[in-house]
This record gives structure tokens, sequence and C-alpha cells, in this order.
């Protein structure tokens, strides 16, 4: 992305905006799937960010931060999408493409207790934790993505963290009854 | 790892490993080809930056402007003893002869305000409207709420200044003047504290009131009165609590009317509060039917003030109540067709109060002998502010079109003017002592003014305007600062834009210098007899579909239409002649217009 791509599409270009966003459009899906754990969903969030990414672009002040600006709307896009299916009890399974192709059992089922335990936790501390496990984002950068304080950001991903490890345990030990029993 | 403690790195590496198998390869097909179908086919939003001065309900995003309506009816629409904004009525201009009409009686609203003078006639075709572009601001015009001071000038309070990473305003305790006499915007002080969307109105005695409004990330109890004569701001005591984003209208005592709002946490306020500015003090009043914030307000010919639009508990919304300051109650009147946000409103020269907003293209008009909504027509556009002319019709202009438009009350039509030079939003229009209107811009996109008169002659005149003899028979020209754009001085120099400054004008001669005096830019009229010889100039160059022409030597530019000669000259700094000619677009007056290279 360079600047004069971002201010070409702040000026109206439209190919010029296809340029920028179509590139990037894989990060950003997948950044809307880990976080709303929904093909479907994650779909919506993407183009709802991108009409929203274009028709407030020329609102953007610094054309050098596209980029996070960018991400910072497709985990808006995602919490908008999250607010709408909140009736829902429970978020749609990934879709096929979301799916592990994997068909190691061990490994299936240590990635189904991450699903279920990650599924548990709020939206917000997904984000982070997706920022910084899936995109390689430091804390600042995941700060400056979010709009958040550099503070607010660790502490986030320290709740997050142990959230996941206590939903790890408590899955592993209802894991551990359910063998006993049998 | 089941059953046993697990380390955060056994977590992260779990996670990351995780989120790598758990990631799709690919967006589905369609959709991005739905998404970018979906943006070819909408329009950006111009950048406002207001936009980002607003607390938004959750996931809902508003396309919110500054109507100038909203500066008239939140800082009141008069000072007591000083004519409103509506009620400006233009100055006998040195270079306009317009027919003039007693002003509309229902425009006095005050008991004390001064019998209106003479205003200019209503047959300035739009078509005949010229701008002249101006400097940017100082950056705070953007969300400020525009005062007009009794010597003209206008104060813009409250606004944002700079934006964060979003391309969203920034608070700002900055205050900015602008002087209709050399058209420039200036700082005029500081507010005690940073305040986005306060509540603001002009006082009696000149000083202006501010309160509320939005430090960082809240919203502040605090309040001040601030001083244009000095710069200098007092502080107030409190209000009850803290509350932003409602309206402050002046009402015929010369209390000030502070309605609805919200508070730190975004709750939306039904309360009202009346402040005294002769004994410093807020007073509970009667609390609004419907508790909103981002609604406008305006004082009414009768004393009534209209609240109307903004966001309610349900969202953007139609309803609207008038305050009887009289009783101390609000009521509620008809709905309006449309939900509006910081509506535009703009009162009419019969009392009634026409509606815009950027939320559609369907205008409407309130009249308050029925407290009925009705439409007012349809605009080519929907706009963001309003601003009633001397001469009964109102000026809609902004939400992101450069293509204001006029509105007529008789017909209840709308006119297309000229276009801006710049599509970039209006965050305030503010009509100006000699009936021009200033269409100020923020966030340091140029503002400009739009001469309702054109240059030089009077409405109706030929096409191809005459110097107008001023009483002193002296030819008068505009001033080149309104004629010159800091771009386009930009483009003819490569310098940076600065501020216009004018010095030294004298009868038939201005001049005004951009950057401290980096750039000289000077106009004057040259003897009409002077065009055979310049006509006869070798270096005299045609201006293709002008039927007139330049004349560009000694680093000058001389150009010739019909009865108008002037000579344009860019000076580098230290230059004693001119060294650079404009080669950008020069629109001179209503009928020049060339494009030199």
């Amino acid at each position: 992305v360079t600047i004069p791509d971002v201010e070409r599409a702040m000026r109206g270009d439209h190919d010029a905006f296809t340029a920028l966003v179509a590139p990037a459009s894989g990060r950003l899906y997948q950044l809307a799937c880990l976080i709303l754990r929904d093909s479907d969903r994650a779909s919506d969030a993407l183009q709802e960010a991108i009409v929203h990414a274009w028709r407030e672009l020329p609102r953007l002040r610094d054309p050098g931060r596209f980029d996070a600006w960018l991400r910072r709307l497709v985990v808006n896009a995602c919490y908008d999408e999250a607010r709408r299916v909140r009736r829902r009890a429970e978020v749609a399974l990934p879709a096929a493409d979301v799916r592990p192709i994997d068909s190691e059992a061990a490994r299936l089922d240590e990635r189904d207790r991450i699903e279920r335990a990650f599924r548990r936790l709020p939206l917000e501390q997904r984000a982070v934790l997706v920022l910084q496990h899936h995109m390689s984002m430091t804390h600042p950068e995941i700060a400056e993505a979010l709009g958040l304080p550099l503070g607010t950001v660790k502490s986030r991903i320290r709740y997050a963290t142990s959230a996941l490890r206590a939903s790890l345990e408590a899955d592993d030990r209802t894991g551990l009854a359910e063998e006993g029993s049998a | 790892v089941s059953g046993q403690q697990r380390p955060d790195r056994d977590i992260d590496r779990l996670l990351s490993d995780w989120m790598a198998d758990a990631a799709p390869r690919r967006v589905p097909d369609g959709v991005l080809e739905d998404a970018f179908a979906r943006t070819a086919s909408s329009r950006q939003r111009r950048r406002t930056p207001i936009d980002g001065l607003l607390s938004r309900p959750k996931g809902s995003r508003l396309l919110i402007a500054v109507p100038v309506a909203l500066a008239i009816a939140a800082a009141g629409v008069y000072i007591a003893g000083h004519r409103s904004q509506d009620q400006l009525q233009p100055s006998p201009s040195p270079i306009a002869t317009l027919a003039t009409t007693p002003a509309p009686a229902s425009l006095s609203p005050s008991p004390s305000a001064e019998p209106t003078a003479a205003a200019p006639s209503a047959n300035v075709a739009p078509a005949q409207m010229g701008y002249s572009g101006l400097g940017s601001s100082l950056g705070s015009v953007g969300g400020a709420t525009p005062v007009t001071l009794p010597d003209g000038s206008i104060l813009f309070v409250g606004g944002g200044i700079g934006m964060d990473s979003s391309g969203f305003a920034i608070s700002a305790g900055s205050v900015e003047r602008f002087d209709p006499a050399t058209m420039q915007f200036a700082s005029a002080g500081r507010l005690r504290s940073q305040r986005m969307f306060p509540y603001v109105a002009p006082l009696p005695d000149g000083t202006v009131f501010v309160a509320g409004g939005d430090p960082t990330n809240g919203a502040t109890a605090s309040a001040e009165r601030f001083d244009p004569s000095t710069g200098q701001s007092a502080a107030l005591p409190d209000m009850p609590g803290p509350r932003r984003q409602g309206t402050a209208t002046v009402l015929p005592d010369g209390r000030v009317l502070l309605a609805g709002g919200s508070d730190a946490n975004g709750n939306l306020l039904g309360t009202s509060l009346l402040f005294d500015p002769a004994t410093n003090s807020f007073t509970p009043t009667g609390s609004l039917h419907d508790p909103r914030m981002l609604a406008s307000a305006v004082g009414l010919a009768n004393g009534d003030v209209l609240v109307a639009g903004g966001v309610d508990a349900k969202g953007p919304t139609t309803s609207a109540e008038l305050y009887d300051a009289t009783t101390g109650t609000f009521s509620s009147v008809s709905s309006m067709a449309v939900a509006r946000v910081l509506p535009a409103l703009a009162v009419l020269p019969d009392g009634s109060v026409l509606v815009v907003s950027p939320d559609s293209k369907e205008a409407e008009r309130f009249d308050p002998a029925t407290g009925r909504f009705t439409s007012a027509g349809t605009m080519a556009s929907p706009h963001s502010v309003a601003v009633t002319l001397a001469d009964g019709r109102v000026l809609v202009a902004g939400g992101g079109t450069a293509t204001p438009e006029v509105f007529d009350p008789s017909t209840s039509t709308f006119a297309p003017t000229r276009p801006m030079a710049s599509s970039g939003d209006v965050a305030a229009a503010v009509l100006l002592p000699d009936g021009s209107v200033l269409l100020a811009r923020g966030g340091g996109d140029p503002s400009e003014v739009l001469d309702l008169g054109g240059v030089g002659g009077a409405p109706g005149a030929s096409p191809s305007p005459s110097p107008t003899p001023s009483a002193s028979g002296a030819p008068q020209v505009p001033n080149a600062c309104r004629l010159l754009t800091s771009a386009q001085v930009r483009s003819a120099t490569g310098l940076s834009p600065g501020k216009a400054d004018p010095t030294g004008s004298g009868p038939g001669e201005s001049d005004c210098a951009w950057h401290g005096g980096a750039v000289k830019v000077s106009i004057r009229p040259l003897d009409p007899a002077a065009w055979t010889e310049l006509n006869a100039n070798p270096s005299y160059t045609p201006v293709t579909g002008l039927g007139d022409g330049a004349v560009a030597g000694g680093g000058s530019l001389f150009l010739h239409n019909g009865a108008w000669t002037v000579e344009i000259a860019v000076s580098p700094p230290g230059s004693p002649s001119p060294a650079s000619i404009l080669s950008a677009e020069v629109k001179l007056g209503r009928a020049l217009l060339a494009t030199l290279t």
C-alpha cells in the first residue's frame, strides 16, 4: 500500500480502492473468521467493512495508516455482526472452508478443545488474541489498530489468555470425568 | 496436556497453531465482488470534521455535518441590541448597487433589536453569484459554533482541531475569528477548557457563553464566558451536571435556554436549564417530552424556541417541540416527515422555519401558527447548512455536494448556484455584513465566500461587468485576496499556502500577501483605454473562448474582459517585480474565467 494509492482512492478512484483492498482481503477475512467463528458472518462483516471503508475513506486523516484503519473497521464490523446475531444462543459452526483438513485424531481433539474455549471468550478478547497470534502484531500495533490504550490491550490479552487457559482446563477435567464414567 | 497446568507460552503456541489451521484459505467467491459492486454504486462521504466529534448510538453511523442553523440556534438568534445573523442586512456595498426593500418585521424577534435596515431585493439570480476563494481556517472551524459579533466578525467557538487516525476530530479549546474586512481567519484566544459540542450563545454584553461539551471523552459541567475583545475567558459556576450535544438559544430577555443533550455516559437528557447572564446562574426549566441529543433549535419571532430532530432513545427522530419562555414548558408539535440529526433551521421572512439536513433531499417548513411541518420542496442534493439571506431567500449548502442551492420561500423551490471551487463539505454558512455568505470549511480545507451580487455589477447587469464607480468615482475592484485561493498561489509558485494578509489597499487597488509576505498578489484596474495598447503588445496572448485577451509581460499577467482590465501579479519573496504568472484557473467576478498556461 502506497500513500499515493490511498490518496487516489480517497479522491474517489474506485479502481485504486479495489487495488488497495483486494490484496488485503484474504488476511482480513481470516481475521473476521477467527473472531466470529462463522464463515457467513465473517463474509458479511468483511463486506460491511469494505463498504464502510469506501464511504469513509475521504475522512481518513493519515493515508499512511490505511492498513491499520481497515483492520479496525473489520474488527468493528465483527462486533456489529455479532450484535446482530446475539439473540442466537450459539453462532453457527464454521463453514466448510473454516473446518480443519487435518485428520489426525489427537490434533483434532486439541483443536476442538481450543475452538470451544475460544468461543467462550468475549469478542473483544478474541480480537486481541487473533491480532497477536495470527496477525503477529505487537501490543502497540494492536493498540493502534483497535484504537485502545496500550494498557488496555495488555490487560485484555492477559485476561483472555487466563480465561482461555481456565476454559481449557475445565474442558480437560470434563473430558477426564467422561472418560472415567465410561 | 490434559489435567495439567498450561503455561501461557503453551497457550500461545496452541493458539497460534490452531489459528493457522482454523483460518480460511481464501475469501469465498462472490464476497469481494459483491462488496465492490456496492462500493462502486455508492458515493463516498466528504470529510466532515464534525463526524468524529460526536458519540454515536451503538451500531449506527450518522452522517452529521454542522448546519449553520445549529449555529444560529445554538448561539441564539440575536444579540440584544444587535442584529442577528438572520437579521444581518448588508451594508451598502461599494461594488453593488442593489435595490432595497424593508426587511420583514417578523425577522425582528427582539424587542430591543434595531429596526432592520435596507435589504437588497431578491433579484439576484443564482447563476450570477460568484465565489472568492479564501485561505483555510486555522483548523478549529470544523464542528465549531459560529457567533456573529457586533462588529460583524464571526467567532468560531468549540471546534475540533486535528484528527485522530480514523479521521475523527479532536476536541479543542481554541477560538477562531473571521474578519470580513480582511477575509482572514485568525486566532481569537482559547477557552478555559477543551470542549467539543458545547452549549454556545452570544450574550448581550458582547461576551460569549460557553458551557459543557466533551473535553476528551465524556462531558463536563463547567462553564465560562469568553470575551472576544480580550481573548480571555472567565469561569462561570458549574451547571448542575455534565452535559454536551444539546442546544443553546438566546431568549428575548437575554437568558439562554440549554435544552437536551447527553451526559458523560452518553445518556440522553430531557432536562433543560436557563442561564441568566445578569446573575451568572443556572436554573432548571421545563423538560423535553422526548429527551434527545444532536437536535437543532432556533428562536422564533414570537419568542418561542423550536427544538427539532436529533437522536432520541430510538435513534434519529422526526419529533419536534416548542419551548414557551413565558411558561417555561415544552410542548410537542407535529413530527417532521424525515428523521433528521442536526437539521439546519433557517427562519423565513414570514416567521416559518425551513428545515433541511443531510438525511434527505426533501425539505420541510415549520409553521409556528399551526405547529405543523409541511413539504418545502425537493433539493437536488441533501444539504447540511442553511442561512437566510438578506432578501429572505435561504442558501443551503454542504452535504457532500459542491453546488449550493437557493430556496425561494415564495415558490417553495430550490435553484442551484454555481458550484463552489471545492466539494469539501461546508462546516458553517454565515451571512456577512455585506450580504455575501461565508462558507467555512474545517480540517484545513479552504473556505469560500459567495458574493451574491457578482463582483462589480448590479444584479441584472450586462454579462460583461464594468467597474462600478464608487462615490469618489474611482473604479472599485475586488480584493485580490478574495479572488485567488492559496491553492492557486501554491500552484503558481510552489510555495505553501498561508493566510491571506491584505495590506495597504487604496482606491482602485488592493493587494494581499500570502504566508507572511512570501508571496504578494496584487490586482489593480488598468485604464480601459490601455486595452488598445495591450492588444498591440507583442506578448499578447489570446484566451480562447473569452473573446478577451491576456498579456504577459514584465512578470505580470494582464487580463482583459470587456471594460475590465486588471493586472494580476505574483511576486516571490524579496523580489521587487513579479516573476511568476498564475497558471491556475482565474475567476474574476462572474464573467471572466480563464485557464492560462
